[in-house]
């Protein structure tokens, strides 16, 4: 009896300690480890005072390091020796990022599966399918292969990576990230590779989408004549990054001849099906330096905002690195060693994308069912096999055969994307490229012959890399490995079968656009064209309209410019866009039918300056009569087709509104009477007014950012909302300046004014802490979104005492 | 008295093997604690019968387990979330979406979950090494 009762309390122990052990639910965390105090999140509720410890001992320096971390979580890294620098490097970053860090290299390399299972209708499975078809972890390695034979680069990325895994070798289950816990999964080891993992990471945000598949939709649907009309390769204005008129010298004997296609019909392809449409117009990154000629100290300034998703922890991580060779200070990318977007005291250097369209589609025959050979020209070509194996939660594993041409993967099949014939990508990260060599030498870069044979490295995703030194230099150089292209090459699927569609040969470095201190005296980009129709060689891409022609005329109006000029710009939420189409419309819409709620709104956007600032309401009352109005002209058209694609430009729209009283576009379907302008326009403004009382009965209580509700989303912040930060009050939108957007903008603003003593300021949407119960966390968000700058502590040696308190940590060998 | 000291005893043994400071084993350590614990005090006769062949310290048997480890895990949840300002706990309770408490709550409400896992998991295993220190006798 009491051996009985003594089981029957064991076996009610017993399972209970197995409910407790096991994952339950949507969320995969085991509640006795989750709640468990002494490993589970609390452990992750950590004290506001960051107790390190002032010296750490550690396997794998040469000699000691000194990192200050500054009172925002900045590290200041004093290392003798670059092997121990980005030892150190690697060390801090994963202290403070290491889930972040793992979690990106793990979606680039399609691994998501593998922590968060199949997904509803196998969404996340396909979301790996879909990098590993891509080709993601195929280039990292043939990059990773090409760069570990430059000794520099090994030993910046070995050593990296040595200091990661000292960080993760000490670490206890229950010093895990709390999003491991979340999650219920662990670290594991990092490597080189997965540096090149997160390089082809940051190529894939910024050159994957492009939009041959949709374009040869769109073609197939509307013919050529249509066509051109809804997707233009230009806008209807626009200034390049390379002025207007600038001569291209290029010897006819250096130049890439390329041969013209043998056949090539865009508008008879075949449909396909199932493929996600691209984002719409390119998010936004601006960046320029004025010439001391036209600042008011005569030293010149660098200013650069890169725009992205905005998410927590955030993409750019702030450091110092510092050795008797270099002393560079910037934003770094947790994963990858050096500073990607910084200055040293000789120059400054800045990046905006040059969304130049560097991925183009085959369709691919193959010989038999057996897919061993391609049609390639006039000879069937092998293929290779590479078969991924996808593990998922749960102990399955999912394998995909992916066939391989000499063009690269293919991509869609009929077992994936459902296409009616396969397509290979030929992408231009797919080509060993050594990226991490440009910034590791610009990191120590002197003057602008350092910083031509430091971006010479980089081959994608293009970039507009920005310069300016100490010397007076400034200069720009849209960077990047590309393709000599016949006309219209790669903007519609190509064919893999005939020679003349592959990739010829490409541009020569010393052809790519470039200026060194021109006339006018800065130079910038904001992702548009980077020159006008003169250059010799044919391109495209996904650009923006309309930041250029703000941002050039901002900076060739003002003269004796300062650090708060550069402040100003960063900051404008000028928009040429609503300042082009808000005439056209109001000259259209008929006020004396207005009633005199909606007269209210029409004062408003008369008396408007096209100014998207936080608190006024005529942008809110402009942007929803604009999107009623894009919706009315474009949605049925676009219905029409079998597949989704994106929608004209803002700039072609409002070109076809300006010259187009009527135009086949305008009529709504089922309706009697054929639409016009002024029906739309009209009716767009009173639906727009409408829906806004609706909402709000009072037009004060209209603000833009209350509107517009940009949220910064943490990485998972699909399901974990609480880490997300919501209803940011910051003024700006798309085609703006300040292109602060619902989901996008500024991820970093970094000013620089460069001398004998060099002067910077930063801030960027996040914090310096990955860990959402740390108040570094978000800590700089409030600042960024009401405009503020952080002086930047840019040391001069490790003894310097700042005007802020700091800590000091002493790395040394264990011994 | 006893009572106290066995919940003192319970808490101390699982505070050893469960801090990360000391031997950082997993959750399922406070249950060998109580167990232990359990064992010990099981084995001792009890001194006078109330109700027949019951013995009354069985269900203290189960509230000794119950209270020890749930003052222990709930002191220690409290002690983080405090020092932490209760930063990652009001986020987290967000996470779990359970509308019936209001969220200037959340915090506690987590720990009070922490503590009554805690306590559940410590009285069952006081329980059955009570229970064995009974049979063994």
């Amino acid at each position: 009896m009491r051996w009985l009762k003594f089981l029957l309390f064991l076996f009610i122990t017993l399972s209970f300690i197995y409910v407790l052990n096991r994952p339950w639910g949507k969320v995969t965390f085991a509640p006795g480890h989750f709640f468990n105090p002494y490993q589970g999140f609390w452990q992750n509720a950590v004290s506001k005072d960051d107790t390190c410890a002032s010296e750490l001992t550690l396997e794998g320096l040469t000699e000691p390091v000194d990192v200050v971390i500054d009172d925002r979580g900045v590290p200041h890294i004093f290392a003798e020796q670059m092997e121990d620098l980005y030892f150190a490097q690697g060390y801090i970053t994963a202290r403070d990022r290491l889930w972040q860090m793992e979690f990106q290299t793990h979606v680039a390399a399609g691994r998501l599966a593998e922590i968060a299972g199949r997904g509803p209708n196998d969404a996340i499975l396909k979301m790996d399918r879909t990098e590993r078809r891509r080709g993601m972890v195929w280039a990292a390695e043939r990059s990773w292969n090409f760069a570990k034979q430059d000794p520099q680069t090994r030993l910046a990325y070995q050593a990296y990576s040595r200091g990661v895994n000292a960080y993760i070798d000490q670490l206890e289950p229950a010093d895990w990230p709390v999003e491991y816990k979340i999650l219920n999964y662990q670290p594991e080891a990092w490597s080189p590779l997965k540096t090149s993992i997160l390089n082809k990471y940051m190529a894939e945000d910024l050159c994957t989408n492009s939009y041959d598949l949709e374009f040869t939709y769109a073609m197939q649907h509307w013919g050529r004549e249509i066509f051109d009309l809804l997707y233009p390769e230009r806008p209807y204005e626009e200034s390049p990054i390379i002025p207007e008129g600038t001569r291209y010298r290029f010897p006819f004997s250096e130049m890439v001849q390329v041969t013209p296609p043998t056949a090539y019909h865009p508008d008879s392809l075949l449909p396909i099906a199932d493929i996600a449409p691209s984002p719409d117009e390119i998010i936004g990154s601006n960046n320029w330096a004025v010439h001391g000629s036209k600042t008011r100290n005569g030293k010149p300034l660098l200013a650069n905002d890169p725009h992205l998703g905005l998410n927590l922890p955030s993409i750019w991580y702030e450091i110092q690195l510092h050795t008797p060779q270099i002393n560079v200070y910037g934003a770094s990318l947790p994963g990858a060693p050096a500073v990607i977007i910084g200055f040293n005291d000789s120059i400054a250097w800045g990046i905006t994308n040059g969304a130049r369209d560097v991925i183009d589609y085959y369709q691919v025959t193959f010989q038999d069912n057996r897919k061993s050979h391609y049609r390639s020209g006039s000879v069937w070509q092998p293929t290779t096999i590479r078969v991924e194996e996808i593990p998922i939660r749960g102990g399955d594993v999912f394998l995909d055969t992916v066939y391989y041409t000499d063009l690269g993967p293919v991509m869609y099949d009929e077992k994936f994307g459902e296409t009616p014939y396969p397509l290979a990508v030929r992408w231009m990260a797919h080509d060993a490229s050594n990226e991490a060599k440009t910034f590791l030498d610009l990191c120590q870069a002197k003057n602008y012959q350092d910083y031509q044979n430091a971006i010479s490295h980089f081959a994608t995703p293009s970039q507009n890399i920005v310069f300016a030194s100490a010397e007076g230099d400034v200069a720009i150089q849209q960077q990047g490995k590309f393709v000599a292209k016949w006309p219209e090459q790669g903007r519609f699927i190509l064919n893999a079968a005939d020679s003349t569609h592959h990739w010829q040969g490409f541009i020569p470095r010393n052809q790519n656009p470039s200026i060194l201190n021109p006339a006018r005296g800065f130079v910038s980009s904001a992702n548009q064209h980077a020159t006008d129709n003169t250059y010799p060689y044919y391109y495209t891409g996904k650009y923006e309209a309309y930041r250029n022609r703000r941002l050039n005329q901002l900076l060739a109006e003002n003269d004796s410019m300062t650090i708060e000029h550069m402040k100003r710009f960063q900051q404008d939420n000028y928009s040429v866009s609503a300042a082009d189409a808000l005439p056209i419309l109001l000259r259209d819409l008929d006020s004396t039918a207005l009633t005199p709620d909606k007269l209210v709104a029409l004062r408003e956007l008369q008396h408007w300056d096209f100014f998207y600032d936080a608190d006024k309401i005529a942008p809110t009352i402009y942007q929803l009569w604009w999107d009623l109005l894009y919706d009315a002209i474009w949605k049925d058209d676009l219905a029409e087709l079998p597949v989704k694609i994106r929608g004209p430009h803002t700039s072609t729209t409002i070109r076809i509104l300006r010259d187009s009283a009527v135009c086949q576009f305008y009529d709504l379907p089922g309706t009697q009477a054929i639409e016009g302008r002024k029906a739309l326009v009209n009716t767009a403004f009173h639906e727009a007014i409408d829906s806004l009382y609706r909402i709000n009965e009072s037009p004060d209580q209209w603000q833009w950012a209350a509107r517009k509700a940009t949220t910064i989303k943490h990485l998972l912040g699909y399901s974990l909302k609480p880490f997300n930060r919501y209803n940011i009050n910051i003024g700006g939108y798309k085609k703006i300046l300040n292109a602060t957007s619902e989901r996008h903008g500024p991820s970093w603003r970094m000013i620089v004014q460069l001398g004998d003593k060099v002067e910077a300021y930063g801030v960027y949407p996040g914090g310096q802490n990955g860990n959402p119960g740390h108040p570094g966390y978000d800590a700089f968000i409030d600042d960024w979104a009401a405009g503020k700058y952080y002086k930047l502590w840019f040391m001069q040696s490790v003894d310097e005492q700042g005007e802020k308190p700091s800590r000091r940590v002493r790395m040394m060998n264990f011994e | 008295m006893k009572f106290i000291l066995r919940i003192l005893l319970i808490a101390g043994l699982a505070f050893v093997l469960q801090s990360p400071h000391i031997l950082g084993l997993p959750f399922w350590a406070a249950a060998i604690a109580a167990f232990i614990i359990g064992v010990v005090f099981g084995k001792r006769p009890p001194k006078r019968r109330i109700y027949g062949k019951r013995s009354p310290h069985r269900p203290l048997s189960f509230w000794s387990g119950f209270l020890a480890v749930a003052i222990l895990w709930g002191a220690s949840a409290f002690l983080q979330d405090s020092q932490n300002d209760s930063l990652l706990s009001s986020q987290l309770f967000g996470v779990f979406g359970v509308n019936a408490i209001p969220e200037s709550m959340g915090s506690l409400f987590l720990i009070f979950v922490t503590a009554l896992l805690g306590g559940l998991l410590g009285g069952f295993a006081s329980l059955t090494g009570n229970a064995l220190g009974e049979a063994v006798k």
